[in-house]
């Protein structure tokens, strides 16, 4: 039996960033369950695409409330105090879907090998590889049915990585579909599709 | 008069200030977070210029506060289209309109004979001008503020955080904007504009800078609760000297005493 798809559009047009004038046409259904990559040159507009997709389904989709989005944002300092796992907390809690730090805290250290330890340190003080990792942390916590995530693994090492492709793959196995901007080889990753922007 | 006769005559005044700092420095805060820390000055100085209009058109009560609304309105509004019809330096460019409207104030003056002697009162401000009614409307809006704040607390940090890290604007909903609007002139025409800009401005990035290290709840929290107990106990000294203009020594002396209670923190946590 077919399943139903998460959501789908087709031949939609999508205008990239700047004044250049250009734009997308893109046509996608995504199923539960799916891992699509999505690549390109640079500046081809894969990042504004999922922003797109994002904000698309925000105000078109009963997803709203399940949709994890991660931007490529780890580079931000922050003005006013805040330690990693407030930023955790904060990715997980996006669109409504509530829940404590200290289950965010408990869920990366037991599934993504991220240490407790790590939570307290200042977002401004840590590397950009723990504040990748903290990002991550959040959007994967509590089985979203949708996961968007731009380049989610830009900083992390070698080990952290392959946590990381675990993790999703069992996730695509509960039925959690996921789109991504990767730009790694694809050898070592789960089954997927991919998306030539 | 002595000490304790003034805080006989002025004892309502500690809950405005109670009240007050707390909220203005959440406000500010949130300013700071997004780095709109330059929106509290044009807001500040459009009050100023509408408070020294309805100074110098003799209109009194709440036609005054109305003025100060609505010129505080304008001057935001043209910093915002400056910002946005600009393609380039934006911050340049409002920082110059902040200095336009800085200098206006002095065009002004000349042109309206008499106001010099209230220019002095409409920047600086002295909590001491302030009649029951003054303080039951400030009260009342700094206490609607705060309420709104704690309730969506979450939802706001949420929003600074989506701007900043998720980097996916957001439609701010306008109840906050109103009442972030709401604190920030009411609070610059009954408190003064140096009251305004300590709390809102300089003790929030104090904070920033001393509690580098915690949580955006702990920021937020400390900081309410230590403007507000400082407050108090600046406004109460500052009656010990009656021959300065409260506002800035409530701020000055506030900032005296949180400098040191961060000073404190840090160093009883290095022990």
């Amino acid at each position: 039996m077919k399943s139903t798809a998460l959501f789908e559009f087709t031949d939609t047009i999508i205008p990239l960033m700047g004044n250049s004038g250009r734009s997308l046409c893109v046509s996608l259904e995504t199923l539960p369950g799916d891992l699509c990559l999505i690549r390109g040159d640079n500046g081809a507009g894969k990042s504004t695409f999922l922003k797109w997709l994002y904000q698309w389904l925000q105000a078109n989709s009963d997803l709203r409330a399940s949709v994890r989005y991660l931007s490529q944002g780890a580079d931000e300092d922050f003005i006013i105090p805040s330690q990693l796992l407030d930023v955790a907390r904060l990715v997980s809690s996006q669109s409504g879907f509530e829940n404590s730090s200290q289950k965010t805290a408990q869920f990366a250290q037991d599934d993504l090998l991220f240490p407790k330890k790590l939570w307290q340190t200042p977002w401004n003080k840590a590397s950009l590889g723990e504040r990748q990792r903290a990002m991550v942390a959040g959007a994967l916590f509590g089985e979203p049915k949708l996961l968007i995530l731009d380049e989610p693994t830009s900083a992390f090492d070698s080990s952290a990585e392959k946590i990381f492709w675990d993790r999703i793959q069992k996730l695509c196995e509960t039925g959690t579909a996921v789109l991504a901007v990767y730009h790694g080889s694809s050898e070592a990753l789960p089954p997927h599709k991919e998306l030539l922007l | 008069m002595s000490w304790l006769d003034y805080l006989k005559e002025f004892w309502l005044l500690l809950p405005v200030v109670f009240f007050a700092a707390p909220a203005l420095f959440v406000a500010g805060s949130q300013a700071l977070a997004q780095s709109k820390t330059l929106d509290i000055f044009i807001l500040v100085q459009g009050t100023v210029i509408g408070h020294l209009v309805a100074l110098s058109a003799g209109v009194g009560g709440a036609g005054e506060l109305l003025l100060c609304y609505l010129f505080a309105a304008i001057a935001l509004g043209i910093s915002h289209f400056v910002e946005k019809t600009a393609t380039v330096y934006q911050s340049s460019l409002r920082i110059a309109f902040y200095a336009f409207l800085l200098v206006s104030v002095y065009i002004f003056e000349r042109w309206v004979p008499g106001l010099e002697k209230h220019i002095n009162t409409a920047f600086v401000g002295d909590l001491l001008f302030l009649n029951k009614l003054d303080i039951g409307v400030l009260i009342g809006i700094v206490l609607l503020y705060l309420f709104y704040s704690l309730s969506t607390f979450d939802s706001h940090i949420r929003r600074f955080f989506n701007r900043r890290v998720l980097k996916i604007s957001q439609k701010a909903p306008p109840l906050w904007l109103a009442l972030n609007f709401l604190v920030l002139v009411s609070g610059t025409h009954f408190l003064g504009l140096s009251f305004v800009l300590g709390f809102a401005v300089i003790v929030p990035l104090c904070f920033s800078l001393m509690l580098s290290d915690g949580t955006q709840k702990i920021f937020f929290v400390l900081g309410a609760l230590i403007s507000a107990m400082a407050s108090v106990v600046a406004l109460m000294s500052s009656f010990a000297f009656p021959e300065q203009s409260t506002s800035p020594f409530v701020v000055i002396l506030s900032l005296v005493l949180i400098v040191l209670i961060l000073f404190g923190r840090k160093y009883v946590k290095k022990i």
